[in-house]
């Protein structure tokens, strides 16, 4: 089959079992949802048409079969906490975690691909160990102790960061940026690291080629070959950990909107686990898992544009 | 084996982890206070003789209190990597040695998996089934699995068509006695890289489950906890939060430390054949 097709299916694959999943444990919840949201004091008829409005008196397969319907037209239920429909405050609350995740990942790649070059390139020099051994903390310290120790030297020491809140890029790009920078430093951090690994070990590793000892040989300089040749190639590869960096950066940023209580995703999600709100939960997560899964694709098929070898050569 | 011992980042790995075994262990045989002990009266206080480490916002003693949450951390770590790897290796291996539509079924199913962002796994149980330390380790244990039968899928698959596998087929072996007593030793190693950074992973998602409250409940005390107890007094005691920030590194550095080591003493070892 074609690869493009095939990654196409197998994408669409993942989203089903990805629906599926989250359906089911959802129906493992004990108890009655009816009787949840109306409480001990209801009466049976009461619950018996709450439960029907619910589907609840449905076989799951139809159940399951509705929900995705619905779902693929926007509407996720309604939230029982907020009594407002689960589409909306996600729609609400999405632009803060998109613009933290944008900054976070465009951070990570500024730091990591700079820093990462520039250990692989001095592997074997002492002046490296101390970026070395901070990209090894950069995997260690969990982000919300980096947002820690970032508000108590920005915004307690030299106070020139805001620790909370957020700003409205439609009220001020600049408030907003400023809002955003420490939160997004604190992820990136980690997914720099990740970057810094991962190409340090691909540079090092690509230098043992054959067209590197050729190139040698004709007399270009290290740092020709460094440039010209070996970066083209340990670069590419970078692209596939894109999406485990989208994965980490989503996930980072649940426990880092808590941190500097930005109202976005995380924090939705986080409030909704406190109230038990579960049509809301089973929408997020089925959300933040659809963008993992896309994201990829887009990096399955971008690859195979980029190195034609994959194409050919499948999956593994 | 003394090969491993003689890598630095497995030296330096197991300084880390011991530093914090050596905390648990003081702790089951002396601890100090009790953890949980409140004297308002004595509320942050730095280090002295009477607490070695300071006391928190409600005067409890933080070295007891870390004592105990190191015990916390490591048996959370302990559990995931038991239950992922007894669940996880046992399925990439079916997967790998026998191939085919089996393997085709099982890598969709660890894929599905491996696409929900990790915490959200985690978070998704608790909400269903409410926080308890038994969720929390199946929820890790759950995200830690695909890990290792992805890796011990691409060690069967790498030996199935081996020289010395086919010829012990040759002379009759069944296929379970191949897998366990001819290719399973041959990817120890790898098993081994993946369990220890899978340990790194399970302490720092349980400090951020337990720094978001939906962790380890209070008053049980756990390092994630502590930091986030801690963090309103960053001003008055800035100690009291970088104590369990501190462990929580050193752990997780250990291990990852460790998994390197054993991932470098292989590598050279590849490059040697």
């Amino acid at each position: 089959m074609h690869y493009y097709t095939r990654k196409l299916l197998s994408t669409l694959i993942t989203l089903f079992l990805v629906s599926v999943l989250t359906f089911s444990i959802f129906q493992l919840v004990p108890g009655d949802p009816a009787q949840m949201i109306l409480g001990v004091d209801a009466n049976p008829q009461q619950i018996e048409a709450l439960r029907s409005t619910m589907d609840l008196d449905k076989n799951p397969v139809i159940r399951y079969t509705n929900w995705v319907l619905r779902a693929v037209q926007g509407d996720f239920g309604t939230s029982y906490k907020y009594q407002r429909p689960v589409a909306a405050l996600i729609s609400s609350s999405i632009t803060i975690t998109a613009q933290l995740a944008f900054l976070s990942l465009l951070l990570s790649i500024i730091i990591g691909i700079p820093v990462g070059i520039f250990i692989a390139k001095r592997d074997k020099e002492k002046k490296v160990i101390p970026l070395s051994i901070l990209s090894q903390l950069g995997m260690a310290i969990p982000s919300f102790c980096v947002a820690i120790l970032l508000i108590d030297i920005f915004s307690i020491k030299l106070k020139i960061l805001p620790s909370l809140g957020y700003i409205a890029f439609s009220e001020s790009p600049f408030g907003c940026f400023k809002s955003l920078l420490l939160p997004s430093l604190s992820i990136a951090f980690g997914g720099a690291a990740v970057i810094i690994r991962y190409l340090r070990s691909n540079i090092v590793s690509e230098r043992r080629e054959d067209y590197v000892r050729t190139n040698r040989s004709i007399g270009l300089s290290e740092n020709q070959i460094l440039y010209k040749h070996i970066l083209r190639n340990s670069l590419i590869p970078v692209i596939t950990i894109f999406g485990i960096l989208v994965s980490e950066v989503l996930g980072g940023s649940i426990i880092i909107e808590n941190v500097f209580s930005l109202p976005g995703i995380g924090k939705l999600i986080t409030s909704s686990i406190t109230s038990r709100d579960l049509p809301l939960i089973q929408a997020l997560v089925l959300y933040l898992s659809i963008i993992v899964v896309i994201t990829n694709m887009i990096v399955d098929l971008l690859y195979g544009v980029i190195d034609p070898r994959i194409r050919i050569k499948g999956d593994d | 084996m003394i090969r491993y011992f003689k890598n630095k980042n497995i030296v330096v790995g197991l300084i880390f982890l011991s530093l914090i075994l050596i905390l648990m262990i003081a702790g089951l045989v002396a601890l100090p206070y009790d953890p949980n002990a409140i004297d308002i009266a004595h509320k942050l206080k730095g280090a002295s003789r009477a607490h070695l480490l300071g006391t928190d916002h409600l005067g409890r003693d933080i070295l007891s209190r870390l004592m105990v949450g190191s015990r916390i951390s490591l048996s959370i770590g302990f559990w995931v990597v038991l239950l992922g790897s007894l669940i996880g290796i046992p399925l990439g291996a079916v997967a790998g040695y026998f191939g085919g539509k089996i393997d085709e079924l099982m890598m969709k199913i660890i894929d599905t998996l491996m696409s929900f962002p990790g915490i959200l796994i985690a978070l998704m149980l608790i909400a269903v089934f409410d926080v308890s330390l038994k969720i929390i380790i199946v929820a890790l244990a759950l995200i830690s699995l695909p890990k290792f039968a992805r890796i011990s899928r691409s060690g069967f698959v790498k030996y199935r068509e081996s020289a010395f596998v086919l010829s012990t087929k040759a002379r009759g072996a069944g296929n379970i006695r191949i897998m366990i007593h001819h290719i399973l030793p041959h990817i120890v190693p790898s098993l081994m890289v993946t369990a220890s950074l899978t340990f790194a992973t399970a302490v720092i998602s349980e400090a951020g489950l337990s720094y978001l409250g939906l962790g380890i409940q209070p008053p049980t005390p756990s390092f994630g906890k502590m930091v986030s107890d801690a963090q309103p007094y960053i001003f008055q005691n800035p100690t009291y939060v970088l104590i369990p920030t501190l462990a929580i590194t050193v752990l997780v550095l250990g291990f990852n430390l460790i998994g390197d080591g054993i991932q470098e003493v292989q590598e050279r070892e590849g490059q040697n054949e």
